[in-house]
């Protein structure tokens, strides 16, 4: 391995535990191999960002013309949906929800759900995909962006689904997009058509969430829009 | 003996609609730019769904139309270059024109990030993007490309060395 190929199979992982050992020890008296080593993590962030996967643009239409569309139906966001979303559901003894936070982990800035909001692609998908449609994770599952609503606080927020079983809602802070709630159970999106909630789900943990957060409706699909082509910085007059 | 593809196509066209934004990132890496990588994105897919019957249940179907993408591309360098056309370079660079350290010289970061992908040779291009920006592992691109490991790791460390002069040691600003 030349210099070149020693730094990438270190920042990529392929080196064996003593191979590793050995860089990191050279580095260390190394400041130009050291220096070297930052500067292109930094550029591989910036090539990821640059090259961010984006939905924009999948849409009917493009399906369609792919041949996918038959089977697919164009993403529909609940946001436009008029049936029933589950906060309008009558929910008989809304104190309940109190009994589902045991499968709620909200921590104020900790690592809520296993790492999910350090991957690119979840960040991709909530900063650049209108709800409805779904992202490939690394790791096969999928993510999808379910609503869009407005904290009370101002800041704009998401709800999501993680591979058809689990849930969350995620808000965006000035740099990225930080998870606020996460629970087991998801909403079943049944031909793209209508929202409903998964037998069992445990959706009532999310509830509490959306009050702590003192949500507002789901904005529109086209305000959605609007502020995904804006990246979700609001206007000065909100 | 009738193999049984056991996801019906429906499930693989869920799949493969999932897969679009990470195909298209691809395609667009390769091509050079978003309208050329949208079409190669949808002769992918064409392609994919035209031979479902090769695609072999069990093996990773991204892994799979990753490599008709990066086929259908060489396919397509080797036709323009077998009309005699040039690979139009220029235009597919879109962000480097005559004077293109001068032109990239104002854009933000990011475009002279892609600017940067954009001047690799081909081979390394795609080993940037199957690992860099896809995370994929050496051994999995190695795969996808049908080159050895080793040859990933090589053209990955070039790829990176001459991102970093363009982007830092040779800057320009």
């Amino acid at each position: 391995m030349n210099r070149d190929e020693q730094i990438a199979a270190y920042i990529d992982g392929s080196m064996t535990a003593d191979e590793r050992a050995a860089l990191e020890a050279q580095m260390a008296g190394d400041a130009e191999m050291a220096d070297a080593i930052a500067r292109r993590r930094k550029n591989d962030e910036l090539l990821r960002v640059a090259y961010a996967p984006t939905a924009a643009g999948i849409d009917a239409a493009m399906l369609k013309r792919l041949g996918l569309a038959d089977e697919v139906q164009a993403p529909v966001a609940a946001n436009d949906n008029v049936f029933a979303w589950r906060r309008w559901l009558p929910v008989g003894g809304a104190i309940a929800a109190s009994l589902a936070l045991a499968l709620v982990f909200v921590t104020p800035s900790g690592d809520v759900g296993g790492g999910l909001a350090g991957q690119p692609a979840f960040q991709a998908a909530l900063e650049n995909m209108p709800s409805g449609g779904n992202i490939a994770l690394n790791d096969g599952r999928q993510i999808r962006p379910v609503l869009t609503f407005k904290a009370g606080d101002g800041r704009y927020c998401r709800e999501f689904s993680v591979g058809g079983s689990q849930s969350g809602i995620a808000c965006r802070g000035p740099k990225s997009w930080n998870i606020e709630a996460f629970a087991k159970g998801s909403v079943v999106l049944p031909g793209n058509t209508e929202i409903r909630t998964a037998a069992g789900a445990d959706t009532k943990a999310l509830d509490a969430a959306y009050d702590r957060l003192k949500a507002s409706d789901p904005v529109s699909g086209e305000i959605e829009k609007q502020m995904i082509s804006k990246k979700w910085q609001k206007k000065s007059s909100e | 003996m009738v193999r049984n593809n056991a996801a019906p196509d429906g499930d693989v066209k869920k799949r493969i609609v999932a897969f679009l934004p990470r195909l298209r990132r691809f395609c667009i890496a390769l091509a050079r730019s978003d309208d050329k990588g949208d079409d190669l994105m949808q002769a992918t897919v064409e392609k994919a769904l035209n031979r479902l019957d090769q695609w072999q249940t069990g093996t990773s179907l991204e892994s799979w139309m990753f490599r008709i993408a990066q086929n259908t591309h060489i396919d397509d360098i080797r036709a323009s270059a077998r009309r005699g056309q040039h690979v139009d370079v220029e235009s597919a660079m879109e962000l480097v024109g005559d004077d293109g350290r001068q032109i990239v010289e104002g854009r933000s970061e990011l475009a002279r990030a892609r600017a940067a992908m954009a001047t690799l040779p081909e081979e390394q291009r795609a080993a940037l993007a199957l690992v860099v920006l896809d995370g994929q592992s050496y051994a999995e691109a190695a795969q996808i490309l049908e080159i050895p490991i080793g040859t990933i790791m090589s053209r990955i460390a070039r790829a990176r060395a001459a991102i970093d002069r363009q982007l830092n040691v040779d800057p320009a600003q």
